[in-house]
């Protein structure tokens, strides 16, 4: 049998949407034990966002003892309004809505307090524990490039940030991303675009200034 | 579409961001401009750098960390915090209701004490009895008209009054089941009565005739009727309210029978 390209993006679909609305019901069973006081149900539900969490407040916050604070708090305020979750939505887009949340009030907080807005204290060994199989050169240019971005993201606006994470990081479509922000669609197109330019701009000028660097 | 307008919409273009008529437009124009064809290829670059910005691979030990201090945290809220009974009653709510409560005790109480209070003036306290005492009557239109000198005979220090108590007290005792005192004061006799309209009618005269002395008639008339005979009342209400006995005795004949 052969299968046309746009067969298999249909079939790819089908099994994406399949795929989500299973596990939309697996964490509709875990939210209404964990409602009824059961609490390893609870702990499934860590488990069964945690990585995504922690990664999130990672990109945005910049470095990991904040991610760790940070989704310790989404996880309680997970728990907290644990009641509000409507199963017919998607459980990630309300614990996204719940990181961002987080995340800007940790933001807040690191500028009242005078510190950075965004800390690039980017732990290098979990780096090299990441990239164990490649080569040392690739592993340096990898590691120069991924600080390049940070510092890049961390220049951005807060509504920016959130909205490029969770676009180009997270992957989610742009709809989605303005249901999350609870922006409209074009705002959050434009606060894309902007984010966008302004990564790019950045990188375009540390590579200019290395590159005259090298030449002297 | 000129360079400008593509130059904006690129960034959103190169992520799959516009819509599909527009996305032609920029293709088209792409495929005829270097320039923005090199900026396009340069927003491509800054994205897929930004598909390697990946987090560390945090260990496993990490996230058991987060979702045990999480649990801690969660079983700390949870467990309810003892609190004494006084405690209790000074939150908010609970104070308001108190407040609420007693300010409701206070006004019915000012409103019950304003009510009864009225009533209980209008009794003479008459020893024991004065507890079955029944409620007021209209006042006696006969003790309107007294005269102020005459009505201060009704004073508490009266013996008529002390005497009149111990005659109620005695009627009420010598059968208490058929009978109670109802009310006991004193008063005026009928005849008495008739002879103050007549005091008012002589006392009329004497203002319309100010200029004129009194005759000497008229002075007799107003000795003898200014001197009213005192006389002692009793009312006494037996258990059918229509059947009220009262009782007249002229006061000077019982200090005469007294001495």
């Amino acid at each position: 049998m052969i299968l046309t390209g746009n067969m298999t993006l249909a079939i790819g679909i089908q099994l994406q949407i399949g795929e989500r609305s299973q596990n939309q019901a697996f964490v509709t069973d875990l939210v209404e034990c964990a409602l009824d006081g059961d609490r390893a149900a609870f702990e499934q539900i860590m488990i069964y966002s945690q990585q995504r969490v922690l990664a999130m407040t990672w990109r945005m916050l910049g470095n990991e003892p904040d991610a760790r604070d940070a989704a310790q708090e989404v996880f309680l305020r997970i728990f907290k309004y644990l009641k509000r979750l409507d199963p017919k939505k998607d459980f990630f887009a309300w614990v996204y809505s719940i990181t961002v949340n987080v995340c800007r009030d940790f933001a807040n907080r690191r500028q009242k307090h005078g510190g950075k807005m965004f800390s690039l204290d980017y732990d290098d060994s979990a780096f090299e524990l990441a990239s164990d199989a490649e080569s040392a050169d690739e592993n340096l240019v990898r590691d120069e490039q991924r600080k390049m971005i940070g510092r890049a993201i961390a220049s951005l606006p807060e509504r920016e940030k959130a909205a490029i994470v969770l676009r180009d990081f997270e992957g989610l479509p742009s709809d989605e991303v303005a249901a999350i922000l609870g922006s409209s669609p074009t705002t959050v197109r434009s606060q894309i675009s902007s984010a966008r330019r302004k990564i790019k701009i950045y990188c375009d000028r540390r590579t200019e200034r290395k590159t005259g660097e090298e030449n002297r | 579409m000129n360079c400008k307008n593509i130059q904006l919409l690129l960034p959103l273009y190169v992520g799959g961001d516009i819509e599909e008529n527009q996305s032609d437009r920029v293709a088209g124009h792409l495929r005829s401009c270097g320039s923005c064809s090199l900026s396009a290829d340069e927003y491509r670059e800054a994205i897929e750098m930004m598909q390697q910005f990946t987090p560390p691979l945090f260990s496993e030990a990490v996230y058991s960390g987060i979702r045990r201090r999480v649990l801690l945290e969660i079983e700390h809220n949870s467990v309810p915090v003892k609190t004494s009974l006084f405690e209790r009653f000074l939150r908010p709510r609970y104070a308001s209701a108190i407040a609420a409560l007693l300010l409701l005790v206070v006004g019915i109480s000012a409103i019950y004490f304003n009510a009864t209070r009225s009533d209980d003036a209008s009794h003479i306290a008459t020893g024991p009895a004065a507890n079955k005492i029944a409620p007021a009557e209209q006042p006696n239109p006969a003790l309107i008209n007294v005269p102020k000198s005459t009505r201060d005979d009704v004073a508490p220090e009266d013996p008529v009054r002390d005497h009149l108590a111990t005659i109620s007290q005695k009627v009420k005792f010598s059968n208490p089941a058929k009978m109670r005192v109802f009310r006991s004061q004193l008063s005026r006799s009928p005849v008495a009565d008739a002879d103050r309209t007549e005091i008012a009618a002589v006392k009329t005269h004497a203002l319309a005739n100010v200029d004129a002395s009194p005759s000497p008639q008229t002075t007799a008339a107003l000795a003898s009727i200014e001197k009213p005979e005192k006389t002692l009342r009793m009312e006494i209400q037996t258990k059918d309210p229509n059947i009220r006995i009262i009782w007249f005795a002229s006061l000077q004949a019982k200090q005469t029978r007294e001495k």
